[in-house]
């Protein structure tokens, strides 16, 4: 309710200035401006020929590239020498922008959709790969033990332990993969196609129209927040058995940025420091 | 029958060995604690014995059968609280018996049964984090009997509990392992612990190459009063004898001992 009504406010403080004239209607047109604009866009069919393009190209690579990265993943988890070929690779392209590769893709796979679903899948790819990698890694050695002594067998294992230690690990990588599969898109777009979102943001942003502008872009952030909503979604529903704190962190939007950064399965369950003591020093 | 026996048993890990020729006999129904400097290999023993760590050399039969690996024949009861974070406390207890292919309706009255034994079972639908420290013990405790074990192993199951919940529940873990006449073998830090629960205390030598080096018989009948039983004379004058040797096998090994 609090960031509704700054929202609010913040855009009520553009519009004065913006039609008082103390900021450039050309820099930043006032929001009812972009509002028609942004309406006059979705009234058109040639608008969402464009968006379902993007969307298109966007879950084209996420969906390849969370099959992919995940798969990947597992593999380097479970076997050592996939591990020793992959991760140098992967760390390697988490490393570098890996955006620089969009025109390269472009002489590869040509101005069509292809390369930009190249891009995206490559973006994905990596953000699942560790996501997957990592996850498996950090089971809990403990739980591996109790479900083996409780006569659990391997497919016990990945039932009981593997998949739910994985989970959030993998949500939180597929919050992160979505916006990277919709930059993959957009910027692949930009740098050479005839169809897309992106495609009407280098032509609003080479004929300067800034209503344009800023009216696609509002395009493009509403249907990144209705995916990473329903995921969110998602994620309270499977996170029932999380301490309550956590659960009211998931909510936010604000908090997806705090995700990234303390990656979401910290071994929650383990025990806290003040939990462990020291067996008596002699025996 | 002995429930399990331990013959000529080296664990190593990597180069170095831990455990070497050791042999011990675990009667059926008894109760036998195991103490040691810290260290000497308890855990691992433990470990070897639930199937989880292959021995180097030696055997180790479970009531007349060869241990190849982790059955529901032999319970572990761990130091730290190893419930499914994401499953309540119903659906841990029921891991056991679900691993088994056990009914579903026939499973949920097991359960049932447990959770009151417990006392928990108003916690049912609880998912662990939602449990206090003893309270996650309890239901371990219930997740591992539910199984159906016919010895069950624990590694310093109290140790991480405050002093009154650590009383209590040693009480009713007594109690309702003497119900079921299960085979126990605890391994401790703490000897009072050792003395007062068991029917013998065995003490290992210090690593590496540890051993059993002797065998203390527990002059108390069941049931016990856990309290009383601590002010009776021969409890001191066993605890002393148990220190004494303790000491010189720290000492032997040229450690540093700390007094308590």
């Amino acid at each position: 309710m609090r960031r509704a009504t700054a929202l609010l406010l913040f855009l009520l403080a553009w519009e004065g200035a913006s039609r008082l004239g103390w900021i450039s209607p050309l820099i930043a047109p006032p929001p009812t401006h972009i509002a028609a604009v942004l309406l006059e866009l979705m009234a058109s069919p040639q608008t969402w020929a464009h968006f379902w393009t993007t969307v298109f190209e966007a879950l084209g690579g996420l969906v390849t590239g969370v099959i992919v990265g995940g798969l990947l993943g597992l593999a380097a988890a479970l076997l050592k020498p996939v591990a020793d070929l992959l991760e140098p690779a992967m760390a390697l392209l988490n490393a570098v922008p890996r955006i620089v590769l969009a025109p390269l893709f472009v002489i590869w796979f040509g101005i069509g959709i292809a390369s930009k679903i190249a891009l995206s899948f490559l973006l994905v790819t990596v953000v699942i790969f560790f996501a997957v990698y990592s996850g498996i890694r950090e089971v809990d050695p403990r739980l591996i033990d109790r479900v083996l002594t409780l006569g659990g067998d391997r497919m016990d294992l990945l039932r009981e332990v593997y998949l739910p230690s994985l989970a959030p690990w993998l949500l939180g990588g597929l919050k992160v993969a979505t916006g990277f599969a919709f930059t993959g898109a957009v910027v692949g777009e930009f740098v050479a196609s005839s169809r897309g979102l992106g495609y009407l943001l280098s032509f609003a942003q080479s004929t300067y129209n800034a209503s344009l502008t800023i009216a696609l872009i509002v395009l493009v952030v509403a249907v990144v927040l209705g995916i990473f909503s329903g995921f969110e979604r998602m994620e309270r529903r499977i996170f029932r058995w999380k301490p309550a704190p956590r659960q009211k962190q998931a909510a936010g939007l604000r908090d997806l940025l705090a995700r990234r950064r303390r990656h979401p399965a910290t071994t929650e369950w383990g025990p806290r420091r003040a939990d462990i003591r020291s067996p008596r020093q002699m025996l | 029958m002995s429930a399990l026996e331990v013959r000529n048993l080296t664990v190593s890990y990597g180069d170095a060995p831990v455990l070497e020729g050791l042999t011990l006999e675990v009667p059926e129904g008894s109760f036998v604690s195991l103490v040691g400097p810290s260290g000497c290999g308890k855990s691992t023993l433990l470990r070897t014995i639930a199937g989880l760590l292959p021995p180097v050399n030696g055997e180790i039969y479970v009531f007349g059968r060869p241990v190849d690996g982790p059955s529901p024949e032999i319970g572990f009861l761990f130091q730290e609280d190893a419930l499914l974070p994401w499953r309540t406390v119903g659906e841990n207890v029921a891991l056991g018996l679900r691993f088994r292919g056990v009914p579903w309706a026939q499973a949920a009255q097991t359960v049932e049964e447990w959770l009151q034994r417990v006392g928990l079972h108003a916690f049912r639908s609880s998912y662990p984090h939602e449990l206090s420290g003893g309270m996650k013990k309890r239901a371990s405790l219930a997740q591992v009997l539910a199984a159906r074990p016919r010895i069950l192993l624990m590694d310093e199951p109290f140790a991480s509990l405050d002093a009154i919940v650590r009383n209590i529940l040693e009480a009713d873990f007594l109690a309702l392992v003497r119900e079921e006449n299960l085979t126990v073998l605890l391994v401790t830090h703490d000897l009072e612990e050792a003395i007062a629960l068991s029917e013998r205390v065995a003490l290992m030598s210090a690593g590496p190459r540890a051993r059993i080096r002797r065998v203390y018989e527990v002059p108390f009948p069941y049931p016990r009063d856990l309290i009383r039983v601590r002010s009776d004379p021969a409890f001191g004058r066993l605890l002393q004898q148990i220190w004494s040797d303790l000491e010189g096998e720290v000492l032997r090994m040229g450690w540093e001992v700390v007094r308590q």
